[in-house]
């Protein structure tokens, strides 16, 4: 035998306790063993062939506070930032306040990013992926064999009498030489080819005009064989001037006329109190601040984000004219591009609000 | 050593690691017999009127549903809490019971994730339906668009839903692949045509089984069951707060989160009752999933079961506590009102039945354990069911109370996720390794020494 060549040695076993005496004794002749293929894990094999331990978990803490952060900003940038929508009245200008509706989707991302991460690394780590082709040596190593790899560059006798003394039930030893080296790349030529497959389809449909006009599958739903809501015939209107409970009619119109008279005489019911104007603010914060911005400036997340334009200043210079009464009026019935508040808010609220407009006009 | 492990092994019949490997291959290597093509066709026929149905009611409108101005969610989401409720079980025997180092898992956990992946499918596909345009779908997720971007709103619990649901599925998926890698792999080894181990060679991922693997495996494994053990908390926790966060009678409750999720284990334990017992009768695994396994689900079923009367005993206690008289009212009308035998069955199955289960020569009885499972299944049906009818068939304002039953259409639907259920199943049970074998083999030795001891005391005390 010539001293430059490599061999391979396998060693077969069927137990794996026998497998670990013969380890330890190769090991104790100054043998070192290059590998151990297993049907199962084997506990008590990672410290006797001195394995380290995997810090693969890592990759879930670390990916799991990208998943933190990204959802955080992604929420705070969705509902906080670009288009804060008010539903439900509840706080759109800070995320803080609003956070405890976000906790149950920052989890999910969390755990998805943690999971997904994870396991990618772990199959990349493990070289698993779908088209690889098989690492075990002998395919009885997945059933009920057990196999230890030696690598020496000299004389191979030693160590196949050891293991054959030891227990095991075959033996085989390689030239490396004979062996041809594959290549990474050639291995998973077909990923490849499928990853080429999946970026062309993906590809083509990106720039392609848009259909026009949009397909209609089940034009069904499009057009309602029920009545549509509030339209005539609809429902049962209620009986003339019911209203309900605890809801104060506001007499005047929803018209021209009915905003001039608001403005001329309309009167704040509720006295200029520091807690009335508190409350005015907190709400105001809630309801307005989207569009009219903290100071009342007409520079709201909205205005800033282009989602809604020609939102006036309340300062005197730019309203000249408005008044506790028109303002409340507008409130209740909106005014062209702003909508109605008075489902969302009582009377009262809505007072309360006017007091806080009007210390922003000063 | 724990006490039980020295009287009851988990692998009977002496057997080796090759005996493992032969009889967990078993199914995929023999011929289908008859009696599965006649239970395939049957789910699978079932699957085809179900499509029919969805078909039905997407080019239709929801219209073709039972649902008035009054009750305008009930079958659907009735059928949606179950099934995702079902699912919980697969996660929990993998993930909880891996953290407890409870061994009696290994045996089944596969089976039951399966369960889980199937069942969140068929949970899926009920909001989906709802949307009435499906196609649409994708609007659900915070995509940009040409409205200037209007963002979903992360402050509704529907959508928590849509995240919540959409992690589950893939982080259920993950878990039960790298369990499954190794025991593709030992099917690939062993595979004789040149097709059938192509397609396992794809799907084991070219697994070699050295020491560094495993010992990532592993890691991964436990991390995972880590992971998922808060995820499944969290999932049906978001799934009740559909109800919980409304202000309808008999839904605003704090109760909701615990009681869903005990509710959640308590029907997905009985589901992997009835599959489990069909499976080792039908896959000849009567070693290794014994009659101690079964009796140990059953004490699950017991305790959760339970659990699920106490939360039942608490609402009545809370409707009177409390003093709201719409709460009283929707008790007594669920009690005594015209759903009356949807609250008595719902009763009569989840509170009362499982408590037989105290008596030993029940716990471990096949045929019983059989027909509770179903019972059960049953019993947690009607329990969505009155907790959702009853609560809004009649709500606040008595000139708009109303009675639901379903259309054909609905109940067809409801089969066809039975039977989709079933045939993804038997599907599995056929082409999949039905039992964890490589985690199983690790057990192997112990557990036959454990055998063997009981062997010998039996012996000696013969003598
Ligand atoms: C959707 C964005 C939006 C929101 C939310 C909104 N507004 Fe407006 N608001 C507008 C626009 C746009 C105008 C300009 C209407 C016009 O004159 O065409 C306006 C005008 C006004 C005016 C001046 C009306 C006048 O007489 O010229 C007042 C006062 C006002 N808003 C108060 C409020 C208050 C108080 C709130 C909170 C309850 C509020 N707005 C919420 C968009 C909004």
């Amino acid at each position: 035998m010539k001293k430059d060549e490599t061999y391979i040695v396998h060693g077969l076993f069927n137990d794996d306790d026998v497998l670990i005496n013969s380890i330890k004794s190769a090991q104790e002749k100054g043998f070192k063993v290059k590998e151990v293929y297993s049907p199962f894990p084997i506990h008590k094999l990672n410290d006797v062939i001195g394995l380290k331990s995997t810090r693969i978990s890592y990759s879930a803490l670390i990916s799991g506070l990208v998943g933190l952060l990204l959802s955080v900003w992604m929420i705070w940038y969705m509902m906080i930032f670009d288009w804060p929508q008010n539903i439900g009245g509840k706080p759109i200008a800070s995320f803080i306040k609003a956070m405890p509706a976000f906790v149950p989707v920052i989890f999910e991302i969390i755990v998805l990013f943690a999971v997904v991460f994870m396991v990618i690394s772990y199959f990349f780590k493990n070289k698993l992926f779908p088209g690889n082709k098989k690492g075990n040596p002998d395919v009885r190593t997945t059933d009920n064999m057990f196999l230890v790899e030696f690598i020496l560059n000299n004389d191979t006798k030693q160590i196949v009498e050891l293991l054959k003394d030891t227990g095991a039930v075959e033996v085989k030893v390689f030239n490396v030489s004979d062996k041809k080296e594959i290549k990474f790349w050639q291995k998973s030529a077909e990923i490849i080819s499928l990853l080429m497959i999946a970026i062309t389809i993906i590809s083509c449909n990106s720039n392609a005009p848009k259909r026009n006009p949009a397909d209609v599958f089940m034009p069904d739903m499009y057009k309602s064989v029920a009545y549509e809501p509030y339209s005539e015939n609809s429902m049962l209107k209620p009986v003339l001037g019911t209203i309900k409970r605890g809801f104060m009619p506001y007499e005047i119109d929803n018209t021209l006329q009915g905003y001039n008279n608001a403005l001329a005489s309309l009167k704040m019911p509720i006295k200029q109190t520091a807690f009335n104007l508190k409350q005015g603010k907190e709400l105001y914060n809630i309801y307005c601040i989207s569009c009219h911005g903290k100071n009342g400036d007409g520079n709201g997340k909205l205005v800033l984000n282009e989602k809604i334009l020609g939102i006036p200043e309340y300062s005197k210079t730019k309203l000249p004219n408005i008044t506790e009464g028109s303002i409340f009026h507008v409130i209740t019935y909106g005014k062209n591009m702003m909508g109605s508040h008075s489902s969302q808010l009582t009377a009262t609220e809505r007072w309360q609000i006017v007091q806080y407009v009007l210390k922003l006009r000063e | 050593m724990e006490v039980h492990k020295i009287n009851t092994p988990l692998i009977l019949g002496n057997k080796t690691y090759k005996d493992i490997t032969d009889d967990v291959t078993a199914p995929i290597k023999n011929k289908a017999g008859k009696l599965w093509w006649f239970a395939f066709l049957l789910s699978f026929s079932a699957f085809l009127a179900g499509v029919g149905a969805i078909v039905y009611t997407i080019s239709t409108g929801i219209g073709v549903w039972g649902l008035n101005n009054t009750v305008s969610w009930a079958w659907d989401i009735t059928n949606f809490v179950w099934w995702i409720g079902i699912g919980h079980a697969g996660t929990l025997i993998s993930a909880v019971l891996l953290l407890f180092r409870q061994k009696w898992r290994l045996s089944i956990s596969r089976s039951a994730e399966a369960m889980t992946i199937f069942a969140v499918i068929q949970a899926a596909l009920f909001p989906i339906i709802h949307m009435g345009r499906p196609w649409l779908m994708h609007w659900m997720f915070p995509l940009p668009n040409t409205y200037g971007s209007l963002w979903v709103n992360f402050n509704s619990p529907l959508l928590w839903d849509v995240f919540a649901i959409s992690t589950y599925f893939l982080v259920s998926l993950m878990f039960w692949y790298v369990g499954l890698i190794p025991d593709f792999a030992t099917i690939r080894d062993r595979a004789i045509k040149p097709f059938k181990k192509h397609i396992y060679s794809i799907l084991s991922f070219g697994w070699s089984g050295k020491a560094k693997h495993w010992q990532r495996h592993e890691e991964v494994s436990l991390v995972l069951a880590g992971i998922a053990t808060p995820l499944v908390i969290s999932v049906h926790t978001i799934v009740s707060f559909d109800f919980a966060t409304s202000i309808i009678p008999g839904w605003h409750s704090t109760i909701f989160p615990p009681y869903f999720v005990a509710g959640a284990i308590f029907s997905g334990f009985a589901m992997v009752q009835t599959l489990i017992i069909i499976m080792r009768k039908v896959a000849n695994l009567k070693n290794y999933i014994t009659i101690y396994h079964i009796q140990m689900m059953n004490k699950v079923i017991l305790v959760t079961g339970s659990i699920v009367g106490l939360a039942y005993a608490t609402e009545i206690f809370m409707a009177w506590y409390s003093g709201v008289e719409l709460e009283q009212y929707t008790l007594i009308n669920r009690a005594t009102g015209p759903y009356w035998w949807a609250y008595l069955t719902m009763v009569l199955f989840n509170v009362l039945s499982p408590q037989l289960l105290w008596f030993k020569n029940l716990r471990s009885s096949i045929v019983f354990t059989f027909i509770l499972s179903i019972v059960i299944n049953i019993g947690m049906w009607f329990e969505r069911f009155v907790i959702i009818v009853t609560s809004l068939h009649r709500d606040f304002l008595p000139s708009s109370w109303r009675m639901y039953s379903p259309t054909y259409v609905e109940v067809l639907i409801f089969i066809g996720t039975l039977g989709f259920f079933f045939t993804l199943f038997l599907l599995y049970a056929r082409t999949f390794p039905i039992i964890a074998q490589s985690e199983l083999k690790t057990i192997l030795k112990e557990e036959n020494s454990i055998a063997k001891n009981k062997q010998a005391n039996q012996s000696k005390e013969i003598k």
